[in-house]
């Protein structure tokens, strides 16, 4: 047999157990769905089989990704996709099922990526494609709810990550495997790869500039940064100014940048700090995406050598001026790919930069998979650790990492797994001091015009209140129409009123339902599960109020407004306190 | 070692302190998470102290392994804030699957890092030890917490208590104040036919030496002390296994590790390494004796260690159950056959200090409850002696059921059957070794009609052999390299993760009935809505499936040792993984398009709009009734068929409660009397060939008593013939 023919013999051999295991586990999944009988699921039995189909495409499209990049013996994947399966076949349909079978897969791709960064490859387009569809499957889902393969389908859960994933191998057979970090940043923030963040991959991979990327990038950013600005509604003239002149300073950095003036590098980020609190306001400190960008640029570049500064300071300052305007993934893409490009090469400056955003990108990922569709998936990380989205956080997060990389650095190597044991065991004892909320509710009910209002009483002082609650029927009522409210009935007849306004504390139960879409209010949902056609996801809402000083009375009571039409009703699921 | 001690020290205080002070435990009702939340720092110092008594570092990912832990420790406090659909049965299970799965990766890892270049020292022995006990103390809180102890767990325990407190072994006290409520949620009284004292003093059945070996640890922290003490006890056999093996095969560490793990880390020393059951410890005794008998044939002088040894597992195994006499007997032939000269002497002198031990054991027995053999007779045990068919049974029972044997629990430990054909042909020695010590007590068994054991997780009575199967199992592991053997071991690893993750997240699922079926066979069986279980061997009610197993098993184990094989490629396990996952996609389609020979009424495709199971669920023996359901007058019970012919011929077997009076069983297609039929009058079971019927294709099989009967009818089962019209 010829040199040529062994060779492809040999990527078939290589490429078989690839497709095997992935095909196996659908086939599995496939024949849960397929059987179901109606004695078993009477109630749900369509959004049963849908929910199965849709979970067994995502894991198959996942696992795919899994065994491209697991190169030893496919005993990892093959332990993942038997979980997997046996998941579906055990667990009862609806959101547990959903939420356990994506932390199964955000998990066994995490690892996998890991294991496949670690060994020093990842620059090879096959394995970079099949990872980004894995993770646009994972952040992207709802692609994969009974697909059709038209354009949209194509482009987005196919084409998109396809473009990126080249675009970035590209990039990285220049500069590394350093690059991969900037990817995986840019998928955990922007909730997979849209057509944004390919163009601007494709772009930077185009221009053959890498020797010159902080300009490069700068340029690219700026360009971009109009884009995501101009959907940004109401659009008032604050906003229009300080995009103004958040982009002429970004153009001035770059000139500054290319022309190596550090002194001007530092007023220009200094400057870019000021337009952060003087314009962006509320908008801005209180920015999901502030904190995010806090958390995941600053360590990110907080190692790169002397040489690379530059590179550095450029992504951070374009980050800042992104992070002012609520970016979209290709305002983000030329800051990260330039601070990616900043790092080291090797050692374990890189070590400690790639363990850092994997972290990140694994509290994130986790995030996302509950409850399925999480919009910004690390907001709700940062929320399960009891940590709120401000500036301090970041700022106790960043403290916290410095602490945990300086100890990692200078303690020998032998003591390493102890002294992470102490530190992960002290972090347990926190969330263990943290008690959990106390339930005042937990047995759903439902306003509407003829029960219009439920007591309950209340024998604890509150410091704050979670309700869980869905709207029906809401769907041609204004955003922040007043739905109902909490009235926490104190001492001395003394009350105090939590409001619950469409679109803010609470929603519309069918607000993906394709001919509602439009009109609904676009809150973040805090839990989905299929509706029982199976036809789209259903979500209900989460709203919590800090009561600030305690308060102690005798009950509180839930009412829906007065004035809403007959057929507008109020189910609330669950009310917490601490 | 004073690090590692004063580290496990602290871990220990760490879980206390989480156990007494966790929010989890203050609750009103205790989270089933509580216990494994509280005994995750225990756990990960074990496998710490593990390491370091390999002399190796931990293996990669460790860390992440710890971190994911907390994570999972900080999901379990605070997963009723999530608002997800699992605050009622469904949240716990799965988080504690998380736990168990990092568990066993991190067992694997470190077995995985050893397997190489381990040290066959006592200090690598403890090593093993100390990482197995590792997996059992982390399964024990979840699963003793979900299932109270069943069978005579019940009252070894209280023995126990008694022990330890009262220094007695008259229970009559403890039934009297409820002591069983420290351990389970329900008092209990003395099991029929336990011996009475002449002043009334109320005595177990069951020996105290297993009670006296737990009662120390009972006194200082109650059932979770015994348990602790079952965890040890699971783990020196474990090791002890793997060291017998070690002598056996000096040249095969890998496979030896291998074997070692595989046992340890599978059912059924999982299921019972938290389980009262005198089997373990005297599986235990077992191989500490087989390990000196190997020593002494090695160095055909008797060392005073092995010497000891021979003696204390020889004395120990009668001690613990009258029964595993045979098996001490077994051993002191086996060590006779590979004896000489002094040597044989000093073995037989063993032998006279047995005999004096049953003796011993006779005598107490007879001056304390009145009989010798308690409350067994010789009349009793030789009722046991059947038909040479019926010796059968209960070997290949506690194999191949689905519900009680091996296989059943762990398809794993079917490579010791191919390691018994490949050892066959290579070296007899050995298996003529195990069957001296085995066939004795499996020829006592055998014939007993609760052959399985019953109230307990599978393979109770078969327990005492697993050391022998770790032994079987080594030989075909030196084959691994071969494709068969590597796909097929990936298979039925698959098959063995899948089970064993089950039984352990559901303990409850492991104790099934006697009814030829299973809790996982039923799951099944409802989801599909097609009998499964027929697909699977029951020795409980024999079915064809039976032979089917048999003949794959046997055809199986020979391919595996066959001599004609090529080498695995790199994705050997690959096709394992892939192969398993599609004979669960097969499983539904089999299950659907397989032509239904028999009808079992009292099985769960049945939906019924009246009538009652036959005899009661919980009735005791319920094995050795037919199991039916009763019908009374307007009641009916229906099933999907799959029709293989436009004509269906039935054979219905019943019994009429009141033999002569009039009862009439309509035979119902969708609800459309296709049928009637009218039941002679004769008492017991009968069986009654039905007319052809034509088949309305696409119709429930059903029957009805009709309003018109006098009297309940019982049905136990409706054969089933489809046949062509031309046929007819």
């Amino acid at each position: 047999m010829s040199s040529t023919g062994v060779a492809e013999r040999s990527r078939l051999v290589e490429f078989l157990p690839r497709i095997a295991l992935p095909l196996s586990f659908f086939a599995a999944a496939a024949a849960r769905a397929a059987f179901l009988t109606d004695a078993a699921d009477t109630a749900d039995a369509a959004s049963n089989t849908a929910e199965l189909s849709f979970l067994a495409l995502v894991g198959t499209v996942v696992l795919l990704g899994i065994g491209t990049l697991d190169r030893a013996d496919q005993f990892r994947t093959g332990v993942i996709a038997l979980l997997a399966a046996l998941g579906l076949w055990a667990i009862p349909p609806g959101d547990v099922r959903g939420a356990s079978i994506f932390a199964l897969l955000v998990v066994g791709l995490g690892l996998v990526t890991y294991e496949r960064v670690r060994v020093g490859l990842g620059t090879h387009a096959g394995e970079l494609i099949a990872w980004a569809l894995a993770v646009q499957a994972l952040c992207r889902p709802e692609l994969y709810l009974a697909p059709r393969l038209d354009p949209g389908f194509l482009f987005e859960a196919l084409a998109f990550p396809t473009l990126a994933a080249l675009a970035l191998s590209r990039l990285a057979q220049q500069e590394g495997k350093r690059l991969w970090l900037a990817l995986l940043a840019i998928a955990v923030i922007d909730g997979g790869f849209g057509p944004e963040v390919a163009l601007a991959l494709v772009v930077l991979a185009a221009s053959r500039a890498l020797p010159r990327l902080p300009e490069t990038a700068a340029w690219v950013a700026c360009a971009l940064l109009v884009i995501p600005a101009f959907d940004r509604q109401p659009f008032s003239l604050a906003i229009g100014v300080t995009i103004g002149i958040t982009v002429a300073v970004a153009v001035v950095a770059a000139f500054l940048l290319a022309n190596r003036n550090r002194t001007a590098i530092v007023a220009t980020i200094a400057l870019a700090g000021w337009l952060f609190l003087q314009f962006g306001g509320e908008s801005a400190i209180g920015s999901i995406r502030t904190v995010v960008l806090g958390l995941v640029v600053l360590p990110l570049a907080a190692f790169a050598p002397p040489a690379q500064r530059l590179r550095a300071a450029t992504g951070l300052a374009l980050a800042a001026v992104a992070g002012l305007v609520l970016p979209a993934g290709a305002a983000l893409t030329a800051p990260l790919v330039a601070i990616a490009a900043a790092l080291p090469k090797r050692g374990r400056k890189l070590r400690i930069q790639a363990g850092w955003l994997g972290l990140v990108s694994i509290c994130a990922g986790l995030a996302a998979i509950f409850p399925w569709l999480r919009p910004v998936p690390l907001e709700s990380a940062l929320g399960w650790m009891g940590l709120q989205l401000e500036i301090e956080t970041a700022a106790i997060a960043l403290l916290a990492f410095w602490l945990v990389a300086t100890l990692a650095r200078r303690s020998p190597a032998t003591r390493r797994i102890p002294l992470a044991a102490i530190g992960l065991i002290l972090v347990a004892a926190v969330l263990l001091a943290n008690p959990q909320q106390r339930l005042l509710v937990s047995k759903a009910f439902v306003l509407d015009s003829e029960a219009s209002s439920r007591s309950f009483p209340l024998d604890l002082e509150i410091h704050s209140i979670t309700i869980d609650s869905y709207v029906s029927n809401a769907a041609q009522l204004a955003d922040g129409t007043l739905i109902g409210r909490i009235v926490l009935e104190g001492e001395g007849g003394a009350e105090r009123v939590l409001p619950l306004a469409l679109g803010r504390e609470t929603g519309e139960w069918a607000a993906r339902r394709p001919g509602l879409e439009p009109v609904s209010p676009a809150l973040a949902p805090w839990i989905s599960w299929l509706a029982p056609d199976g036809a789209y996801f259903a979500q209900r809402y989460r709203a919590n109020w800090t009561v600030g000083t305690a308060v102690s009375g005798r009950g509180f009571r839930v009412e829906l407004e007065d004035s809403l039409p007959k057929d507008v009703s109020l189910a609330v699921f669950r009310i917490g306190a601490r | 070692m004073r690090t590692t001690w004063s580290i496990l020290v602290a871990a220990a205080s760490s879980s206390l302190a989480l156990h007494l002070w966790s929010p989890l435990s203050e609750q009103a009702q205790p989270d089933p998470l509580a216990g494994t939340v509280a005994i995750v720092p225990l756990v990960a110092s074990l496998f710490w102290a593990a390491s370091r008594l390999s002399g190796l570092p931990l293996p990669g990912h460790s860390g992440t392994r710890l971190g994911a832990a907390v994570a999972l420790v900080a999901l379990a406090s605070t997963r009723a804030n999530l608002g997800l659909r699992w605050e009622g049965a469904l949240g716990a299970p799965i988080v504690v699957a998380g736990f168990f799965i990092l568990l066993f990766w991190q067992a694997a890892a470190q077995i995985s890092a050893t397997a190489g270049q381990r040290a066959k020292t006592a200090r690598g022995y403890t090593g093993f030890a100390a990482l197995v006990l590792a997996v059992y103390v982390g399964i024990a809180p979840w699963s003793i917490g979900q299932r109270p102890p069943d069978g005579d767990e019940p009252w070894y325990l209280l023995l126990t208590h008694s022990l330890a407190y009262d220094f007695d072994t008259d229970l009559s006290n403890n039934y009297r104040d409820g002591d069983s409520l420290g351990f389970m949620p329900r008092r209990i009284g003395p099991q029929p036919g336990d011996p009475v004292g002449a002043e009334g003093e109320q005595y177990s059945r069951h020996n105290m030496a297993l009670p006296l070996a737990l009662a120390p640890a009972y006194r200082l922290a109650g059932k979770a002390g015994a348990v602790a003490m079952i965890a040890l006890f699971t783990a020196l056999l474990a090791t002890w296994q793997m060291a017998a093996a070690d002598r056996l095969f000096p040249e095969r560490p890998r496979e030896v590790m291998l074997a070692g793990a595989a046992a340890a880390l599978a059912s059924p020393l999982l299921l019972y390494s938290h389980q009262v059951w005198v089997e373990m410890p005297a599986a235990l005794a077992l191989i500490v004796g087989f390990d000196s008998v190997l020593g002494i044939r090695e160095s055909q002088s008797v060392r005073l260690s092995d010497g000891i040894k021979l003696t204390v597992a020889a004395v120990m195994l009668p001690l613990l159950k009258l029964r595993f006499l045979l098996l001490a007997a077994g051993l002191l032939v086996v060590a006779l056959r590979h004896t000489r000269g002094s040597v044989r002497t000093w073995v037989a002198r063993v032998g006279l200090a047995l005999l004096a031990a049953t003796a011993a054991i006779l005598v107490f027995n007879h001056v304390l409850f009145g009989s010798a053999l308690k409350h067994h007779s010789v009349g009793s045990l030789i009722s046991y002696w059947s038909s040479p068919v019926s010796y059968l049974r209960g070997p290949l029972g506690l194999t191949f059921d689905g519900a009680f044997g091996l296989l059943g629990i762990a398809p794993l430990w079917l490579l010791p059957l191919a390691g018994l054909v490949l050892l066959r042909r290579q070296s007899r020695t050995l298996v003529v070794d195990i069957a001296i010590v085995s066939l004795p007590y499996l020829l006592l068994l055998g014939p007993r009609s609760e052959w399985y054991g019953g109230w307990s997780p599978p393979f109770r009575y078969g327990l005492v052999f697993l050391p022998f199967l770790v032994l079987l199992m080594v030989p075909i592991l030196t084959r691994l390299d071969l494709r068969p053997v590597r796909e097929a071991a990936t298979f039925l690893a698959a098959a063995t993760i899948c089970l064993g993750l089950v039984a352990l997240v559901l303990p409850g699922w492991t104790y099934n009935f006697g009814d030829g079926r299973s809790y996982l066979l039923d799951a099944l069986t409802l989801d599909f809505g097609t009998d499964v279980s027929r697909l699977f061997p029951s020795w409980v009610r024999p079915r064809t499936a039976n032979l089917v197993w048999l003949a794959i098993a046997a055809i199986g184990a020979s391919l595996l040792a066959g001599r004609r094989q090529v080498r695995a490629g790199p994705n050997a396990i690959a096709f394992g993984f892939a192969a398993f996952l599609l004979a669960m996609a097969l499983l539904p389609a089999a299950s659907a398009s397989l032509p239904q020979k028999t009808l079992e009424f009292e099985d769960l495709y049945w939906t019924a709009t009246g009538g009652q199971l036959y005899p009661p669920r919980w009735t005791a023996g319920r094995a050795v009734y037919r199991g039916s359901w009763q019908l009374s007058p307007g009641d009916e019970i229906s099933s999907p068929v799959r029709p293989r012919g436009a004509y269906l011929r039935l054979t219905l077997e019943y019994q009429k409660l009141a033999p002569r009076t009039r009862a009439e069983i309509e035979v119902l297609g969708d609800g459309v009397v296709l049928e009637t039929v009218t039941l002679p009058p004769a008492g017991g079971w009968n069986r009654l060939l039905l007319d052809p019927i034509r088949w309305p294709a696409g119709s429930k099989l059903g029957f009805r008593l009709a309003a018109s009967s006098e009297g309940a009818v019982r049905l136990d089962r409706a054969q089933l013939r489809w046949t062509a019209e031309e046929d007819l």
